[in-house]
């Protein structure tokens, strides 16, 4: 056996061949063939394994699993999302019950920070800071995700409409997709945040406001994004194919161009999230966010602690870091996620 | 016909990339060549053998991190002899676009696309001959004259999107002949070109090549333009030469199998109707490492147990000139009589770059 | 050239008039509509069908719009409901304030922004990069209001080294020429306003500038990126060229071509994003005075400022695509 040129055997050559050829010279024809061919693939067998064919979405996860931005990013994200769904649980006390009021004095700039039975200490009216922070972040998650699907859903029917209008739809679907482009780069034109400014205004502070607000601003964006992939996408090759092949264009258009098309408006999403959370603090801010105090929203919390920034900076600070560390998460994920399916960064 | 030394030595040329912590690619494993004055060397291989990645180490345009380059590259420069592949940056980049040029595949990438045309002639005018203003204009417009553009004080002023393919590439080369080089690279100059241009840009580059003296270094997979064109010819097969020899021979007797493979798989005009064609099978990818064996055993016809017993040695064949690097070479019958190959035949793979 | 100006100008009609019927719907038919903005919650309902009747509510949707239209083209955006004065004008009076403000904004945001994009390109991987990497996502990131209070409080009222709100210490006095403060210094030669003025710009000016530059690094270094992985780059490299002409010519010249939209785009929204930072910092422009629209429901206000705001919006646009076929010559020759 050791004077073959076959190594210690990994790629599952069987063993009675590896025994003939150490006969060598005198083994039949097709046995010698056979040897060859089996050294060959085990050669071969060392460089091949890597790079099977996958589909994007497990090769972006792939990419992103080495990647240190989208784990920071996803790390961020799923201890926001779990506190966020189990802070009744976590929340020691009451957000609104205000016990320890006889300790704080704002106007003598009186404040308690962290100790034992409060763990982030009191905010201005004796509250405790530590439940209000994990109920907000509750409110904060709602806020990001209803904003977004408002967004990504409305965005994406114009968007969708406009891009298979425009890919399949010959002259009138041109002129319907001109339509439609119009009215979203009107919608591009005025700005987000004044709009939002104006619904809050108008319909009146509240929760809802601010998420249909917020949600509204996205909309032309989405669309946009989704109308140009599918443009992309309809210029493809696989789409001719399937016309030239009679599929229907209802069915080209739902099961070829758009699934191929959602990439960057799933992008978009996780980056939403991030704005979404962002605008509604300051919509918060501007005082047009959540009036009722019994469900704290760290847009509020933060836009209620500015008064107090240079005598209890905390009360500020903790909103202000949630805020940020948030936004920071989703956004490192929606790069990193892009990074990831781009075919130009891709080798 | 040349000197006796050559202008260009390349000895055991070798470019490995590396990234962190992976083990280093070798894209190119110990390649030797020489280029001649006045005499066009081709460098022939299918996409991934490493010609490109050659002709950029003898530029000195690879990146400079994560690559690293081995063996010599003496040129014969007018201040003597010097390792092209040791010189400090500094230095590559005055001797760039002077001494040694480049022509590029794809000529619409390769022109700076908000750039007048005439200006990206005269920055390199203006570089290496110290030309300014009219001068230099007037001598960009004799160049584009010289490669065979029509009414050039006019295209002076316009901008590579405006010109058709066959322009965008005649402008390149008059970028690279403005400084009379004494080398130029040419790396499939023709690929991204209809045949009929691809018909005349070969013939300007050979009348420059008779003209100046020029050594051209011509890297393609198209064995048609390598018969057309070429003097001498080397065959990369996975980063290592498989075959060296003067034009005649190869196309008379080719010896090793890939050799063979790539001029079997060129259509033939006289061929039977309904033949079919006759590819190499398998893809680049499909090979095993050079130390431990022929890389080309997998896609080989006739290799045997000694092809993948260690790294075969190039070896002379008879004369000097004609080496391989096969222990079981093919015999000269079957594919002799193909001597008169002319340009544009198609090999039949193709390029996925 | 002049033709394709002419076509995008007479493009710009449609989606001026789309905006007016945009915001006209939005601001007519949000639930209450603008009578509730104007009474409090409990008033009558003969009050309420009296102002609907007297602000022409109960007249079919056409006619309203028509006559709302020919209004705003006699340039009568109404008046507002706290001052009394024509909103137009309140809007020319605020301008000046919020366009120097704006004008600071970008200047910081592409003079920082630029340099360190490239650099942060240039040296991938390294230091800077990381840096210049994790500062822009950081300032997306941090809401604009948090930080012009920090700025405020931190650099103004506690270190004091710049003035907290306002855009000119009551002590200077300044001869009122144009209502832009800095301008109207250079022009009188009262260097005292306008050395006072630029202080009083400077943090709001910082604050602002927070996403665009975010944006314009991070823009300006992919930009780079790609572009120095082009072939023109190589082969502006194989001509032997001088690394500076190649960085200026080569590269620069088309990484930033992206990065003149961006800008564009971006100044554009600055002229609404100002409503944070105003607020914060007391800044009499267009932003703070959005801002007590809001609070006092000044309904005309609101769609007289958002329509103007669209339209320079909409205008600016129109200037960044000149000036992109300008710069790029495969526009310039559809």
């Amino acid at each position: 056996m050791p004077t073959t040129p076959s190594s210690p055997n990994q790629s599952g050559v069987p063993d009675r061949d590896e025994a003939a050829v150490a006969e060598d010279g005198r083994v039949p024809l097709h046995r010698r063939k056979a040897a060859k061919a089996d050294r060959l693939a085990e050669l071969m067998g060392t460089r091949v394994d890597e790079g099977q064919i996958s589909g994007i979405w497990i090769d972006a996860f792939r990419r992103m699993r080495r990647n240190p931005m989208a784990i920071t990013g996803a790390v961020i994200v799923v201890v926001f999302v779990v506190v966020a769904l189990l802070s009744p649980l976590l929340a020691p006390y009451s957000p609104t019950s205000q016990a320890w009021g006889s300790e704080v004095f704002p106007n003598r700039n009186e404040f308690v920070g962290p100790r034992a039975e409060n763990w982030l200490g009191l905010d201005h009216l004796g509250r405790d800071l530590y439940s209000r922070f994990v109920i907000g972040a509750r409110q904060t998650l709602m806020v990001g995700v209803v904003a977004t699907l408002v967004g990504f859903f409305f965005g994406a029917l114009l968007g969708g409409a406009a891009g298979s209008c425009a890919v399949l739809g010959g002259r009138w679907g041109a002129r319907v997709d001109n339509v439609l482009m119009r009215i979203i780069d009107m919608m591009l034109a005025l700005p987000t945040l004044l709009l939002a400014v104006t619904v809050a205004a108008l319909v009146g502070p509240s929760l809802t406001t601010v998420m249909l607000a917020v949600g509204i601003a996205q909309i032309p964006i989405f669309a946009r994004l989704l109308r140009g992939a599918m443009l992309a996408q309809g210029n493809r090759d696989y789409v001719l194919a399937a016309q030239s092949l009679g599929v229907r264009k209802r069915k080209i258009a739902l099961t070829h161009i758009l699934p191929n098309s959602m990439g960057p408006v799933i992008v978009q999403s996780t980056l939403t999230l991030a704005t979404a959370i962002i605008d509604a603090a300051a919509l918060s801010y501007l005082g047009l966010g959540n009036p009722d105090a019994s469900s704290p929203e760290w847009g509020t919390m933060l836009a209620e602690a500015q008064r107090f920034l240079s005598t209890a900076p905390a009360l500020a600070v903790y909103p202000a870091l949630g805020i940020i560390i948030t936004a920071l998460g989703f956004t490192l994920l929606g790069e990193s996620l892009r990074e990831a399916l781009d075919p130009k960064l891709r080798k | 016909m040349s000197s006796n030394t050559p202008l260009l030595e390349v000895e055991e040329l070798s470019v490995a990339f590396g990234g962190r912590g992976s083990t280093p690619v070798r894209a190119v494993d110990g390649v030797s060549f020489s280029l001649e004055e006045g005499k066009v060397t081709g460098l022939v291989g299918e996409s991934g053998c490493g010609k490109s990645v050659t002709s950029l180490a003898l530029m000195g345009l690879l990146p400079e991190r994560g690559v690293e380059v081995g063996g010599r590259a003496v040129m014969q420069l007018p201040k003597g002899p010097e390792d092209l592949l040791s010189l400090p940056q500094r230095r590559m980049r005055d001797l760039r676009g002077s001494q040694l040029a480049m022509i590029f595949q794809d000529p619409l990438s390769s022109l700076n696309p908000v750039v007048p045309i005439g200006r990206q002639v005269t920055e390199i005018l203006k570089r290496h001959r110290g030309m300014r203003g009219q001068a230099a204009r007037k001598e960009a417009a004799d160049l584009l004259h010289r490669v065979g553009i029509p009414d050039p004080a006019r295209r002076l002023d316009e901008y590579p999107h405006q010109l058709s393919g066959g322009m965008r590439q005649r402008a390149l080369i008059a970028m690279a002949v403005a400084c009379r080089p004494k080398l130029m690279i040419a790396d499939e100059p023709t690929t991204a070109l209809d045949v009929t241009i691809q018909a005349q840009i070969l013939e300007l580059l050979r009348d420059l090549v008779t003209e100046e003296g020029t050594a051209l270094l011509m890297i393609t997979h198209d064995l048609g333009v390598v018969a057309g064109l070429c003097d001498d010819i080397n065959v990369l097969y996975a980063g290592r030469a498989v075959e060296r020899a003067p034009r005649r021979p190869l196309f008379a007797e080719p010896t090793h199998p890939y050799t063979v493979g790539l001029l079997g798989s060129i259509p033939r005009l006289d061929a039977p109707r309904g033949e079919p064609l006759s590819p190499v099978r398998g893809s680049v990818n499909d090979n095993i490492d050079w130390t431990d064996g022929c890389a080309f055993a997998p896609r080989c016809d006739h290799y045997t147990m000694e092809c993948l017993q260690g790294p075969p040695p190039l070896v002379e064949r008879g004369d000097r000139d004609h080496v391989h690097r096969c222990v079981n070479p093919v015999g000269n019958a079957g594919v002799a009589e193909r001597t008169t190959l002319e340009t544009s035949a198609v090999v039949g793979e193709e390029e996925d770059r | 050239m002049l033709r394709f100006i002419v076509r995008r100008l007479l493009q710009l009609i449609p989606t001026l008039l789309g905006l007016s019927i945009l915001l006209f719907v939005w601001l007519q038919r949000l639930p209450g509509g603008p009578e509730n903005a104007l009474l409090p919650d409990n008033a009558p309902p003969e009050q309420r069908e009296a102002l609907r009747e007297s602000l022409g509510l109960d007249e079919p949707f056409t006619v309203q719009y028509f006559s709302f239209l020919g209004r705003i083209l006699q340039g009568d955006l109404g008046a507002s409901i706290h001052t009394g004065r024509p909103v137009l004008e309140e809007f020319l009076t605020r301008f000046p304030a919020t366009f120097e403000l704006a004008v600071t904004a970008i200047v910081i945001a592409v003079a920082a922004g630029l340099p360190l994009g490239y650099l942060a390109a240039r040296r991938r991987g390294g230091a800077l990069d990381f840096a210049a990497v994790g500062g822009s996502l950081l300032g997306i990131c941090t809401p604009v209001f948090f930080l012009a209070f920090l700025l405020k409080v931190g650099l103004a009222e506690q270190l004091g080294l710049f003035p907290s709100a306002f855009r000119l210490s009551p002590a200077v006095n300044r001869t009122d020429i144009t209502g832009f403060f800095v301008l109207d210094g250079l022009m009188t030669r009262e260097w005292d306003v306008v050395w006072d003025a630029l202080l009083h710009l400077a943090l709001p000016g910082l604050a602002l500038a927070s996403i665009p530059l975010a944006v314009i690094t991070r823009m300006t270094r992919a930009s780079v990126l790609e572009v120095m992985g082009e072939d023109y780059v190589r082969t502006a490299n194989a001509k032997g060229l001088h690394r500076t002409t190649v960085r200026t010519r080569h590269v620069l010249r088309n990484a930033l071509l992206p990065v003149v939209t961006a800008v564009g785009l971006l100044s554009g929204q600055l002229f609404a994003g100002a409503v944070l930072t105003e607020s914060v910092f007391a800044f009499p422009g267009i932003g703070s005075f959005i801002y007590e629209a809001t609070h006092g429901r000044d309904y005309p206000v609101l769609t007289g400022f958002i329509l103007l705001i669209a339209a320079m919006y909409v205008v600016i646009n129109l200037l960044v695509d000149i000036s992109y076929s300008l710069l790029d010559p495969r526009v310039r020759a559809q």
